[in-house]
């Protein structure tokens, strides 16, 4: 499926790679010659906080995602992808990675981290399309945490919404990285990608499956 | 990152292609950088503050390739005077910061449009609405017109790079500097922007001109008005620059500024077709182009004024309406459309815009979003910082007040490190903490970053120096500008890929004059903890300079430049885990001891501290204190001691009054074998355990109400009967009753008490003491029976016939009396003698060398005794009298003869000798020889034989075949339970055991209840209350190898003088006051493991450790291996994980 225009809204926390990824998104759109605009808020965000990026591509002033307007959300986080939950369409498509990271306030108040399981039942009553994996687990199968960004971008490449080749999108990634990891990061982002065009082509042929839980 | 993370070889840095038409990708910020690249700028500085840094960064980055000098200056002020320095040498400038660096800019600023600029020269200053990482937001635009500054505020990234090029064009041509204005929504989205040429730079050079540079009020009344032309002229320029733009049509407007105009453009850009509406927007604030507003307000029945924070344009959009007589209906913040804080998101506009002017679409319902646990931002796991406030609140306690700093130690505010009781601004933290201890005189910490030192901590340090401010003043130097992405300070040693030397910051504060100066590692716990202490003692401004690199930018900066020299150790720690065979395990809970208190803070910070303090601390060590090993009641001596050291003595006399029975006699009378074990003893003295439970003991007596009230078990209706009423037979009683049975307490004295109260003389434990001990187990409803002498008026089988069943304690009876040959002195026992006051000699010889005989004679002084001399077997080390007993003897004037025996009595008193020992320290007289010296003769008038007690002449028989009593045999009784071979018999203290101390006898109490209630009730019933194990005889591990820094003798008690004292019985020892007892408390090295400790988790808070299935977890991800919650974690369950992946722990099962 290929549209005109795709919000892609990004969340995870501080040290992810959130806000490297949506600036290669952006790089990619520039490449392709497709308008875009990214958005990052950021500050804190290197010490554990929660952290978004926003990438508007497609005819966009702003770099806003606002209440149910992203067509794609890509969680870092299943708790983030919670958090974000409210600002995904209706027809929207949620890429999570089911690792948890547990916030610090929360072991300090000892409450529980909510069941990853429930948390991805949440999106989906929200979101037609889910596909939740372990994409840390995939990231270290690469190679290390560190291409957990990669595997990420693999997701995205994967669900097809990206109104552009998701190639300007792996380029752009590989001219970020080291030379030495480039490698690493074609593995990383293949496996992201098989993972997310296979659950999409199966929830086409009938079942809404999510790989990996 | 500034300079310092360079790669070789790497590609020359987008920013600096001189390709006109290149389309990049760029943040508003870059643009900026971009823009001041294409303006051919020749100087940039700054300092770095979100959202603004990521303009002086990217201009560092290009600035060797461009050939232009860049710095980080010290602060707002002294960059913003560089760069006019800059200007005034022809060169363009460019100086950025945030919203809050240019107020403290604001004197030069406020002068700078009268000297006015030579080259072009733009000032950068990020808005930050919303607040996203600034403690205000603030409308800059109003400094505009105050100040005669031109300003231009970007409505998106593209834009931002056109105004800086045009701002540079402006500042040269109207000799005015210009603010540019972005907002974070500009400054951090990135977008495609197109490059233009970049303009060749000519020499700088310094022209003299004073008329025109020096505004003294001569010439500045002249530049004064100069400045309305300048801004004359840069009116002129933006009517062309195309910085304001009108579109679409009709009645119905919005005049849009900054920021906000993009949200417009995009929204109108929807919804025009509908309904037609005129779109005006500006990025210039000031000076306002009025022609232009006027034309486009004429054409408008109703406006919309869309801009963030203050009604700014609103307000002059009026003022023009009524100076032009137009009668344009004007919306915004002041008719209530907009509010008056924050920015504005697309939503907010569509629905305003909706419901003011009908076009688009109405405002739509929003799904509520559910709660999400919150994810705030804290100290990065590893920040050498965390421990540097962790171990300041440790030291100066809970009630000090914490002024703390903007940057990264800002996120030390919240819990659990909770350092901060205001906050203000950068180097606020030590003026705020020296104005808060002058006018209160309450303690206060100041707390500066490294950057905020040099920006303005230096003459806030300098003035409370200055005053003499009672002030501790603390400088946590991590090397760097950490939390704006590492930009460089004085103080980092890294400039430009290379190593170099960093300003000292001790080197300044000695020049301030601080008299006090320490400079301290704070990921060595114990050394930082040490140097806060001495701090707390010092009176005025003492400086502790925590010294650490912020682990960060040490891997990401300063390891790989250093790792083409040093390689890296093979066999290192790459982080921690926790054992979870030692966390929250309490130690005694092996032996169902474990407390069932809950946790405090003040009792955690009082471990954690203790755990702190010490070097070694990994040695090995046992899940039991040495202390509580040895202690026949196996009390949590730790426990208490934390709890005084914390503060806390209600929870203390909780701990000790579970344990023990009788605390205010033991805590009088106690032999103290925990003393002897304690680990305190290697470093300095061992800690005064006794007196501590003392203090806690007399602190509860003097409350209004007894802060301590047990709960006994509901009755159950079975009645036992305790024989004796001795330190055993109490404790069984106390025990029995709180386990709900009915007790009847038998004694032969008319008063309960036994040894406790005939044994020991009134001036080492008072009978009102003991009173108070008794009353409590009496207010349990054990019954009381004097006069009760079992095998006289007392027969066991009518107590087991009334009874279900009978705990016998009847003690060990009377004194051994030796045989001597030859008529002599009187001679008596020296329990007789404490018992009978007529017996008094002016000579008296007291033979035996344990605390009766020592007593014996210390009363005997008290009688008038002349001369008291003790004679005993022993060594005067191995006599078996408490030390301290018999040091007060000997003040009070009692001589002492050890290595002696009496050979016989004569007339004139006894004839000694002096005797050889086979076996040193042993008690069995017969190991000891003569020496074979000449005898000697001692004059007496009575003599006391003291050498312990011989079983009670009572025999009894249990109709099992078996007597007790007639011989020292205990073989038929279980020392564990109590158990005789009669199932409803059982027995305890002496009895069970033969003579010993009191805390041995009240154990024996306790075992006999236990061993009672499980044949009468089983286990299950019985465990609910177990009793202390049986003492372990052997020397514990003692953790050999464990030292503390902080040198601290014991605290003792008051005494009364040696010479009053044998005056009367007045108690001679005192009660610690409660200073000292908490500085004895905190002297404690709590050597065992709490089971109550959430030390990390509430104190320290390191992001590494979570909780899962309730337990306490290290992610191995997040934790960088620093080490320090190794160093205080209470129990020793922090170890290291090495590079081979193999632990290392001291104790079995990792």
């Amino acid at each position: 499926m290929t549209m005109s225009r795709c919000n892609v809204l990004l969340a995870g926390i501080g040290g992810q790679g959130v806000l490297t990824l949506a600036r290669a998104i952006g790089t990619a759109a520039v490449a392709a010659g497709v308008p875009v605009r990214v958005g990052q808020i950021y500050g804190l965000s290197q010490r554990g906080g929660s952290v978004e990026a926003t990438v508007r591509v497609g005819v966009a002033q702003t770099a806003f995602v606002s209440a149910a307007e992203a067509d794609v959300l890509l969680a870092f986080e299943p708790l983030e992808a919670a958090r974000a939950l409210p600002r995904v369409s209706g027809d929207g498509i949620v890429l999570v990675n089911t690792r948890p990271i547990v916030p610090s306030g929360q072991t300090l108040r000892q409450s529980p981290y909510p069941d990853v399981a429930s948390i991805v039942e949440r999106l989906r009553l929200v979101a037609p399309h889910v596909v939740a994996v372990d994409a840390s687990a995939l990231a270290i199968h690469a190679a290390r945490l560190r291409l957990l960004g990669t595997v990420m971008a693999g997701l995205l490449a994967g669900s097809g919404r990206l109104p552009f080749d998701s190639e300007y999108l792996r380029s752009a990634i590989e001219g970020q990285a080291r030379s030495q990891t480039a490698d690493a990061h074609r593995v990383a982002w293949t496996l992201g990608l098989e993972v997310s065009s296979r659950a999409l082509a199966d929830a086409a042929a009938g079942s809404r499956i999510a790989t990996g839980m | 990152m500034a300079r310092g993370a360079r790669r070789e070889n790497e590609t020359p840095h987008p920013l600096v292609r001189d390709e006109p038409g290149h389309v990049e990708l760029l943040l508003g910020n870059e643009a900026i950088a971009r823009g001041a690249i294409e303006a051919g700028v020749g100087f940039a500085c700054g300092y770095p503050g979100t959202p603004s840094s990521e303009v002086t960064d990217t201009l560092g980055r290009v600035a060797p390739a461009l050939g232009f000098p860049f710095e980080y200056s010290i602060n707002e002020k002294v960059a913003i005077e560089m760069a006019f320095a800059a200007s005034l040498s022809g060169a363009r400038s460019i100086v950025a910061m945030k919203h809050l660096g240019l107020m403290y800019a604001g004197d030069p600023l406020s002068t700078m449009p009268y000297v006015g600029t030579v080259a072009g020269m733009v000032i950068v200053s990020a808005g930050d609405p919303s607040l996203h990482t600034s403690p205000n937001e603030q409308d800059q635009r109003h400094l505009a017109e105050m100040l005669h500054i031109p300003m231009l505020d970007p409505r998106h990234p593209a834009e931002a790079l056109e105004a800086t090029r045009f701002a540079f064009e402006l500042s040269e041509r109207a000799h005015l500097p210009v603010i540019l204005r972005p907002t974070t929504r500009v400054c951090h989205t990135a977008a495609p922007v197109t490059f233009g040429p970049i303009r060749r730079r000519a020499a700088p050079r310094f022209e003299r001109s004073p008329q025109r540079l020096l505004p003294i009020p001569s010439n500045a009344r002249r530049m004064r008005v100069e400045i309305t032309e300048r801004l004359r002229i840069a009116r002129q320029m933006m009517d062309g620059s195309g910085l304001y733009l009108r579109k679409g049509g009709g009645t119905r407007g919005i005049i849009a500024m900054g920021a906000p105009a993009a949200i417009c453009d995009e929204l109108t850009d929807r919804f025009t077709d509908e309904r037609r509406v005129t779109l005006a927007s500006l990025a210039t604030v000031f000076p306002l182009p009025e022609d232009w507003l006027v034309e486009t307000l004429r054409g408008l029945e109703t406006v919309l004024v869309v801009e963030e924070l203050s009604p700014w344009l609103e307000d002059r959009l009026r003022a023009l309406c009524s100076l032009h007589g137009l009668s344009t209906q004007v919306l915004g913040k002041r008719t209530g459309h907009f509010p008056m804080a924050f920015e504005y998101e697309p939503p907010l506009v569509r629905d305003v815009l909706a419901t003011t002017l009908g076009i688009g679409d109405a405002p739509s319902p929003t799904r509520a979003a559910e709660p999400i646990a919150p994810r705030a931002p804290t100290l990065c796991a590893a920040c050498p910082h965390r421990a540097t406030f962790f171990a300041a609140r440790s030291v100066f306690g809970p009630d000090a007040l914490f002024f703390n700093d903007i940057g990264c130690y800002t996120l030390g505010v919240n819990p659990p490190l909770n350092a901060g009781e205001a906050l203000l601004a950068m180097g606020a933290g030590f003026s705020l903490a020296t104005g808060v201890a002058a006018i209160t005189g309450q303690r206060t910490v100041g707390f500066v970053g490294d950057s905020t030192f040099f920006h303005s901590g230096i003459p806030a340090l300098l003035n409370a120096i200055k005053g003499n401010a009672n002030v501790v003043a603390v400088v946590m130097d991590n090397q760097v500008t950490a939390m704006t992405g590492f930009q460089e300070s004085p103080g980092t040693a890294v400039d430009d890929g290379r190593l170099v030397p960093a300003a000292s910051i001790e080197a300044i504060v000695t020049a301030l004059g601080a008299k006090h100066i320490e400079i301290v590692d704070p990921n060595d716990l114990s050394a930082t903890m040490c140097a806060f202490g001495r701090a707390r003692d010092a009176t005025g401004v003492s400086v502790i300079v925590a010294r650490q690199v912020c682990p960060v930018f040490d891997t990401s900066v300063l390891v790989p430049i250093r790792s083409r020299k040093t390689p890296r150790p093979a066999d290192r720690i790459v982080s921690y885990r926790i054992d979870q065979q030692r966390c929250r395990h309490c130690g005694r809970e092996g032996c169902g001891q474990r407390c069932s208190q809950g946790v405090t803070l003040e009792y955690e910070r009082a471990i954690a501290r203790a755990r702190s303090l010490e070097r070694g601390h990994e040695a090995q060590r046992d899940p039991v204190a040495p202390c509580t090993q040895r202690c026949p009641l196996y009390l949590c001596i730790q426990g208490y001691a934390a709890h005084i050291a914390a503060g806390r003595y209600a929870d203390a006399l909780e701990l000790i009054t579970d344990g023990l029975p009788l605390p205010d006699s033991v805590c009088r009378v106690c032999h103290r074998p925990c003393e002897d074990v304690c680990v305190r003893a290697g470093i300095d003295e061992p800690v005064a355990i006794n007196d501590l439970k003392r203090f806690v003991m007399d602190w509860a007596a003097q409350q209004e109400t007894y802060p301590r009230q047990p709960t006994p078990e509901a009755a159950h209706g079975r009645t036992i009967a305790v024989v004796g009423a001795g330190p055993a037979g109490l404790a069984a009683a106390q025990s029995l009753a709180m386990r709900g049975y009915a007790v009847n307490l038998f004694d032969a004295a008319e008063k309960p008490g036994g040894l406790l109260r005939f044994g020991i003389p009134e001036y080492r434990l008072p009978s009102a003491v003991l009173d108070r001990d008794i009353a409590r187990i009496m207010h349990l409803g054990v019954r009381f029976r004097g006069g009760q002498r079992l095998g006289d008026n007392l027969e066991l089988a009518d107590l087991l016939s009334a009874h279900d069943a009978v705990v016998l304690a009847a003690g060990a009876g009377d004194d051994v009396l030796l045989e001597f040959d030859g008529d002599g002195p009187m001679l008596t026992s020296g329990l007789r003698f404490l018992a009978t006051d007529a017996l008094a000699a002016p000579n008296v010889i007291v033979i035996g060398g344990g605390n009766t005989a020592v007593d014996a004679a210390r009363t005997a002084r008290r009688r008038g005794a002349e001369r008291a001399v003790i004679v005993c077997l022993e060594d005067r080390d191995t006599m078996p009298a408490i030390a301290s007993e018999i040091e007060a003897a000997q003040e009070e004037g009692v001589e002492i003869l050890s290595a002696h025996r009496a050979v016989r009595l004569t007339p004139a008193g006894a004839d000694v000798e002096r005797v050889l020992c086979r076996r040193p320290g042993s008690r069995d007289p017969a190991d000891y020889t003569s020496a074979g010296d000449a005898e000697s003769g001692l004059t007496a008038q009575l003599v006391i034989v003291a050498v312990g007690q011989s079983r009670q002449p009572l025999a009894f028989g249990l109709g099992t075949g078996r007597t007790y009593g007639a011989a020292p045999d205990f073989s038929g009784i279980d020392p564990e339970t109590g158990a005789t071979e009669h199932p409803r018999v059982f027995a305890a203290g002496d009895l069970a055991s033969g003579a010993s101390y009191v805390t041995e006898a009240i154990a024996s109490g306790l075992r006999a209840a236990w061993g009672l209630d499980t044949a009468l009730r089983g286990r299950g019933a019985a465990d609910r209350r177990l009793p202390p194990p049986r003492a372990s005889r052997e020397t514990p591990c003692g953790r050999s190898g464990v030292t503390r820094p902080d040198r601290d003798g014991r605290h003792r008690p008051p005494e009364l003088e040696p010479r009053s004292r044998v005056n009367g019985f007045e108690e001679v020892t005192g009660t610690l006051s409660e200073a000292d007892a908490r500085r004895e408390a905190m002297r404690c090295m709590i050597c065992g493991h709490c089971g109550n400790c959430n030390a990390c988790l509430d104190l320290f808070g390191c992001p590494a450790f979570f909780v899962a299935d309730g337990r306490i977890e290290i992610d191995s991800q997040l934790c960088t291996a620093c080490g320090v919650c190794a160093q205080f974690c209470p129990n020793g369950a922090i170890v290291p994980v090495y590079d081979r992946g193999l632990a290392v722990t001291s104790t079995a099962g990792a």
